[in-house]
């Protein structure tokens, strides 16, 4: 196919890299193919948990006896409760989606704008830009989304839903926004800097372009995949911290989330019982979407390597 | 083919200016840049230059010349730490450089640049067409269908074919970007066109026909065209005037016939001589020593002095007026004496000669 033949010039793989471009250099490795798959999964189980398992009241309701290993008619056995794990962890995959897809759109939405203002405008707006970037770079996000969680979540109350999401999820989305923002900008900075000096910014300027719209129409299209490899690790790095906030309680307590589960598995002692399975369900689920996350997002970056770091 | 007419029909002068003033006129124009240890980089000082509709007009010289910087200052591109000291920028008798300049309505409308490298000067992710007719949308108000409308008629004319109207950049030839950077420039039928170094990177079979399309478009459309260039060939080939650059100074000008058959000043001699000619069977060529001069620490005087073989005291102390001769050349060199604005006789500076093909 051409763009493989395309690859062989070098240099200048970002500027044909785009939409259909990527996802088919994409499957010509195989990790990402396999990596693909794992999130095709997970993409399914979070928008429609039917294809594999019954409705939501199925899940949290008791049926079989507790804590029984995997078998045929439980393949991922049953939790302390005597509820279905493999059914939970597949309702738990929507949490992850929802909380992993927002996220990604917050933070590529903040750190991708004030990137590309930053680095168009140079000057004391970068410097300011970047020094507040820097302010929430050496935040530890973690310490930050455990404080400011059960904060957000007092002063929203948590049953009060917007656009059908409920509000505790919306606090961890914005928790993981808010800390997750600055390394995007960073990014997203460096590339505009080059690209600003490029002749074609020269040009749009001389035509009459204002900043805005020469970011819109001449910066963006040139750095929408490095934000989209950078989105995808943005993704595994939301699932992980809400996996963390859930399973310490500070999660959606209305919704299974691979999170909880792994808390219920620690709270009802399942290492010690030897139910091992309890926490090889979700801690499975959490491992393989994370890795997966990752490798797609190195396979793109080094797809765009070359390219991005010795632009002219 | 239709295009001067459609050009000369669309042309409406921008308020303030005056259809019989010269079409494009630069006086005195001085551009210096600050450096980050506070001295001042005078990179132009003091150009006069002027050009008329269908007019080609050469700049030559070194890297470091001004020659660039001059281009810059035209089109208002100098970056920030670059300013326009003194001197004026006229199109049609407009200043462009006053207080207040409607620099915003002459960019591209009415004066355009032909970028060097044309890889980074289109846009890697728009399509040619679009990059064709952003300009048309945005300058001339046309509405979109409109403009790609004549985006299309207008990279028909350089030489695209119709099935490449939806490419990309990179799927385009060297020789082909560059023809899009043509049409581009061209898009708004402007009457001036400036080449920066259009053909620097292209080879020479492409750099030909590069130059053919400039120069058909010239006398189609009219254009004043100023070209910059280190390639002395090129300037013979397409120019009716030239302007020999060194240190920020114009050093001589006059046409492109009087200047290479008669060098005058000193550098340009050293600049023709260092030339070799396959045609005239020459072998040998003029070794010109040193370095170009640092333009943050201009020697006083002349700014060629310190390599130049003529030079005497004179030379080092007291800038050469630039004077007119026969409204054919100007020369800015203390070597010949104004004697009534009579044409002098070329003074061959003696440059050690370097001998080429002896093994």
């Amino acid at each position: 196919m051409s763009g493989n033949a395309k690859l062989s010039v070098g240099g200048r793989i970002l500027n044909r890299v785009s939409g259909g471009n990527l996802l088919l250099l994409l499957l010509r490795r195989w990790d990402a193919r396999v990596a693909l798959a794992i999130l095709t999964l997970l993409a399914l189980s979070g928008i429609a948990p039917g294809l594999f398992v019954g409705p939501l009241q199925t899940a949290t309701t008791a049926e079989a006896a507790p804590l029984l290993p995997p078998s045929g008619a439980h393949l991922f056995g049953t939790d302390d409760l005597g509820r279905d794990l493999l059914n939970l962890t597949v309702h738990g995959a929507r949490i992850s989606l929802v909380v992993g897809a927002l996220s990604a759109v917050i933070t590529l939405l903040l750190g991708g704008g004030i990137g590309m203002i930053a680095g168009y405008r140079g000057g004391r707006t970068d410097a300011l830009l970047m020094r507040i970037a820097d302010t929430f770079l050496i935040l530890p996000t973690f310490v930050l989304a455990l404080i400011l969680a059960p904060i957000l979540r007092e002063l929203i109350g948590d049953q009060t839903e917007i656009l059908g999401i409920r509000t505790t999820l919306l606090t961890i989305v914005a928790v993981i926004g808010v800390t997750s923002w600055s390394s995007t900008a960073r990014i997203v900075r460096s590339q505009t800097l080059s690209l600003r000096e490029r002749t074609f910014v020269e040009r749009a300027r001389l035509v009459g372009l204002s900043p805005m719209r020469i970011i819109a129409r001449h910066i963006f299209p040139n750095i929408r995949t490095v934000l989209v490899a950078n989105g995808i690790v943005v993704i595994a790095g939301s699932i992980l911290t809400e996996s963390t906030l859930s399973f310490i309680g500070l999660g959606d307590p209305f919704q299974p989330s691979w999170g909880t589960i792994l808390g219920n598995a620690q709270s009802a002692a399942a290492p010690s019982l030897g139910a091992w399975w309890f926490i090889m369900a979700p801690g499975g689920a959490i491992l393989f979407t994370v890795i997966a996350c990752t490798i797609v997002g190195n396979a793109i970056d080094e797809l765009l390597d070359r390219d991005v770091r010795v632009r002219r | 083919m239709s295009g001067a007419a459609n050009h000369n029909d669309a042309r409406s002068l921008p308020a303030g200016a005056n259809a019989a003033a010269p079409l494009l006129e630069i006086r005195a124009l001085r551009v210096s840049f600050s450096l980050e240890d506070g001295r001042r980089l005078t990179a132009v000082d003091g150009i006069n230059l002027s050009v008329s509709p269908g007019e080609a007009i050469g700049i030559a010289g070194e890297s470091g010349s001004g020659k660039s910087t001059a281009a810059s200052a035209i089109m208002g591109l100098l970056p920030p730490n670059g300013r326009i000291d003194s001197g004026s920028i006229r199109y049609r008798g407009l200043d462009l450089v006053a207080e207040g300049a409607p620099l915003r309505r002459t960019r591209w409308r009415e004066i355009a640049v032909v970028f060097q490298g044309s890889l980074v000067a289109l846009n890697p992710v728009i399509k040619v067409r679009d990059q064709v007719a952003e300009a048309i949308e945005l300058r001339l108000g046309e509405p979109a269908n409109a403009a790609r409308e004549k985006a299309k008629r207008l990279l028909a004319d350089v030489g695209i074919p119709d099935k490449r109207l939806e490419a990309y950049p990179h799927q385009l030839s060297g020789g082909q970007r560059q023809r899009a950077m043509l049409a581009v420039a061209l898009s708004c039928s402007p009457a001036v066109l400036i080449g920066d170094e259009p053909t620097t990177a292209l080879d020479v079979i492409v750099q030909a026909q590069i130059l053919e399309l400039l120069d058909r478009m010239r006398h189609e459309y009219g254009l004043g065209l100023i070209l910059i260039t280190h390639d002395l060939a090129v300037i013979a080939d397409m120019c009716d005037r030239v302007a020999i650059m060194y240190g920020g100074r114009i050093v001589e000008s006059g046409s492109v016939r009087e200047v290479f058959t008669n060098p005058r000043h000193p550098y340009t001699q050293a600049l023709l001589g260092a030339a070799p000619d396959a045609r005239a069977g020459r072998r040998t060529i003029k070794v010109l020593e040193g370095q170009p001069p640092d333009l943050a620490s201009l020697p006083p005087g002349c700014h060629f002095a310190p390599r130049c073989p003529l030079a005497d005291a004179r030379c080092t102390e007291e800038d050469p007026p630039t004077v007119s001769y026969e409204d054919r050349v100007t020369l800015a060199c203390h070597r010949y004496e104004p004697n009534g604005g009579a044409l002098p006789a070329p003074v061959a500076a003696p440059y050690p000669v370097l001998e080429l093909g002896k093994r």
